[in-house]
C-alpha cells in the first residue's frame, strides 16, 4: 500500500509483536482445558448455528473479512470499542493471507478477546479453516488459495516454535467458530451464504442445519446477482440468487426466521455492496479490509482511505460506518524513511 | 494448485446486426486483458462465430477453419495467445444471416481447454437473438438440460451480452455464469449493442474472470450434443 501507517497503529503492531507468544501460549492452554478463549458462541459449548434471543443491542458491531490486515482489524477495533469498552463485534471471518500480517491479526484477535472476554464473535471463515498439518514432515497445508499464512507456517521468519504454536492453534480454534449466527430481528450473519436448493428438502428442523453441507454452504457460497442459482457441488464456492436466498428463507421460517442477511467472503469494489435484486430479504456484503479487492495487497498500491465497520440496526441491515484508515500519502521527492514494516516477523 | 492459465472461448453470433459488437470487441479487448495482466496470468483465446445461411446447418468457424477443426483435428490453432491476433480475427468475420447459439456454445464446450485444476475456463457468448425467437428453437432448446450439464461437468464460466429470455436466463443459473442482459434485436432499431459501454463490460468481465478460480476436477461429459461433428 501508499502512505505512512499512522503512529499508533505501528505502536499496536510492535506491542502484538512483541505479547504475541505470550498471548497465544494462553489462548492454547485456554482451548486445551476447554476454555473460549474469550471468545462468544465457540463450540461445543455452542452449536455451529447459533440463534440469538432478546433485542439485538445497537452497541452490536460486524467486521468483515480483514485478510491479514492489521491496520484495518487494529482501527476497526479501536473503532467498535469507542463509545463501549463493551461493545459486542461479530467479525465475519477469513482473519488470514493475502494481507502481509496474518499472524498479528492473529495475535491481535486473541489479544481483544482476551481483554474483553465474551464479547468478540468469531464466525468462520474460508480461509480460517481447512488448515492441516503433515505428521511425518511437519508442513501445513491449506484447502483454499491463496494461503500466504501457510506460506509463513512453514517457513515464516519467526521463531519455528512460535510459528509451530500457531499452525497447532489454527488447525484446533476454527473448527469450533460458529458457521451462522441468527440476531433476534432476523439478521443472518455468516461468512458465505446459506444452505443451497438442493439442500431445502431435507431441512426439517435447526439440527439439519448442523449437517456438514449445511455448514459448508454457510461459509463457502457467493452471492450472484442473477435471481437463481444451480448448485455445483464440484467445488464449494457454489452461487447462489435472490430467489435462492427467498427459498431458504421460506423452508427453514418455522425455526430460523431469516429476513436480512450480512455476509463477507466476495471482495467488493468500495468494501460493500448492497445488493440491489435482493429486495425481498436484503442482503449487505462487507469488507473489513482496506486494499485492493481485485489486485489484493501489494507494497505501493493504492488504499482505502476510509475502512468500514458495520452498526447493528434493529429490523433493517446494519449501518455502514466509514472509519479513517488514517493512512498518510508519502510525500513526492527522495524516498522518504517510513516507520511502516515492510517485512514478516 | 495456483492457477496456471485463462482459456477464453468468444461465441458470437455473426449475423448482420452484430456489427458494433464485433466493433466494440475489436476496440475493447484490452479492457477485458487488463486484470488478467495484472495477475500476470497467461491468456489463451478461442472463437467460435455461427450462422445460419440456409437449411438448419450453421456456419461455424474457429480460428483454425470450420467447426470439423474441433472434432477432427488435433487441437492445434484452436487458440492463440496473442491479443492482436483475435482481433484480427473479429475483423475478418462477415455477417450473414441468422444464428444458433446454443449449438455454437456447444462446439466452445469442446474445446480443448487446458487441465482443469490450474486452468480457468471461460466461455463468453455475445448474441442479439433470444434462443426462442432464434433458428431452430425448439430442437435447440431441447438440447438445454444436457448444456448446461456439460458447462458444469468441464467446470467452463459462462459470462455474456445477450438478450433477456427464458433460454439465456436458465443458461445464467449455472453456477459461475455472469450474464449482461441486452435489448433483444428488433428491426426499428440498428443494433442492441449500439447503447453498450463495451470498455466497461468486458472490463467488468475481466475483474470477475480474474476473481476466480480454477476447479479440482473434471465429471464425463458427452461431446458434439447437436450431432455436430458429423456435420
Amino acid at each position: 500500500m501508499s502512505g505512512e501507517w499512522p503512529t499508533d497503529v505501528v505502536e499496536a503492531l510492535e506491542k502484538v509483536r512483541g505479547g504475541a507468544e505470550s498471548v497465544l501460549r494462553h489462548a492454547t492452554e485456554d482451548l486445551g482445558a476447554g476454555g473460549h478463549c474469550g471468545f462468544r458462541h465457540l463450540s461445543p459449548a455452542s452449536p455451529p448455528v447459533v440463534i440469538e434471543d432478546g433485542a439485538a443491542s445497537e452497541n452490536c458491531f460486524y467486521i468483515g473479512d480483514v485478510h491479514g490486515d492489521f491496520l484495518a482489524l487494529h482501527t476497526l477495533l479501536v473503532e467498535a470499542s469507542r463509545s463501549d469498552p463493551e461493545a459486542e463485534i461479530v467479525f465475519l471471518g477469513d482473519l488470514t493471507d493475502r494481507g502481509p500480517h496474518s499472524f498479528e491479526c492473529l495475535a491481535l484477535i486473541l489479544s481483544a478477546a482476551k481483554e474483553r472476554p465474551g464479547t468478540i464473535t468469531w464466525i468462520a471463515g474460508n480461509h480460517d479453516l481447512g488448515i492441516t498439518c503433515n505428521p511425518d514432515n511437519g508442513e501445513y497445508k491449506a484447502d483454499t488459495q491463496p494461503s500466504e499464512f501457510i506460506d509463513w507456517l512453514n517457513g515464516g521468519a519467526a521463531d519455528p516454535a512460535i510459528r509451530a504454536l500457531a499452525g497447532e492453534f489454527m488447525m484446533k480454534l476454527p473448527p469450533l467458530l460458529p458457521r451462522a449466527l441468527l440476531k433476534a430481528d432476523g439478521l443472518l450473519v455468516t461468512h458465505g451464504g446459506f444452505p443451497l436448493v438442493d439442500l431445502h428438502a431435507s431441512l426439517d428442523g435447526i439440527n439439519a442445519l448442523y449437517d456438514d453441507v449445511c455448514l459448508t454452504d454457510f461459509t463457502w457460497t457467493r452471492l450472484s446477482r442473477h435471481k437463481k442459482k444451480l448448485p455445483n457441488r464440484v467445488h464449494r464456492g457454489c452461487s447462489f440468487g435472490h430467489t435462492d436466498l427467498g427459498a431458504f428463507c421460506e423452508t427453514v421460517s418455522g425455526f430460523f426466521p431469516v429476513r436480512r442477511m450480512l455476509r463477507g467472503h466476495d471482495h467488493v469494489q468500495g468494501g460493500m455492496a448492497f445488493h440491489e435484486t435482493y429486495q425481498t430479504h436484503p442482503t449487505l456484503t462487507l469488507n473489513g479490509f482496506g486494499f485492493d479487492p481485485v489486485n489484493g495487497y501489494a507494497e505501493g498500491a493504492a488504499y482505502r482511505e476510509h475502512l468500514l465497520l458495520g452498526r447493528h440496526r434493529e429490523d433493517s441491515l446494519p449501518l455502514v460506518i466509514h472509519v479513517p484508515s488514517g493512512i498518510r500519502p508519502i510525500p513526492s521527492g527522495p524516498a522518504p524513511a517510513t516507520s511502516r514494516p515492510t517485512t514478516e516477523p | 494448485m495456483p492457477t496456471a492459465q485463462v482459456d477464453i472461448v468468444f461465441v458470437i453470433d455473426a449475423s448482420y446486426s452484430m456489427a458494433p459488437c464485433i466493433e466494440g470487441l475489436c476496440k475493447h479487448l484490452g479492457s477485458m486483458l487488463a486484470p488478467m495482466r495484472q495477475m500476470n496470468v497467461p491468456v489463451r483465446f478461442g472463437l467460435v462465430t455461427h450462422q445460419v445461411p440456409s437449411g438448419p446447418v450453421p456456419k461455424i468457424a474457429t480460428l483454425s477453419g470450420n467447426h470439423r477443426s474441433i472434432y477432427h483435428g488435433d487441437g492445434n490453432g484452436l487458440f492463440t495467445d496473442r491479443p492482436a491476433t483475435m482481433i484480427e480475427h473479429f475483423g475478418r468475420i462477415e455477417p450473414g444471416s441468422d444464428e444458433r447459439n446454443l449449438a455454437a456454445l456447444d462446439c466452445a464446450l469442446d474445446f480443448p481447454f487446458g487441465p482443469i485444476e490450474s486452468t480457468i475456463r471461460v466461455v463468453a457468448m455475445f448474441s442479439d437473438e433470444a434462443i426462442e425467437t432464434g433458428s431452430h428453437p425448439d430442437s435447440d432448446l431441447q438440447h438445454l438440460p444436457e448444456l448446461i450439464s456439460k458447462i458444469q461437468a468441464r467446470g467452463v464460466r459462462l459470462y455474456g451480452a445477450v438478450p433477456e429470455s427464458t433460454g439465456f436466463e436458465r443458461l445464467a443459473e449455472v453456477d459461475g455464469s455472469e450474464f449482461e442482459f441486452i435489448d433483444a434485436y428488433s428491426a426499428d432499431r440498428n443494433s442492441s449493442f449500439d447503447q453498450i459501454d463495451f470498455g466497461n463490460l468486458l472490463g467488468q468481465m475481466g475483474k470477475s474472470i480474474s476473481a476466480s478460480k480454477a476447479q479440482g476436477s473434471e465429471r464425463p461429459y458427452k461431446r458434439a450434443l447437436f450431432g455436430q461433428d458429423n456435420w
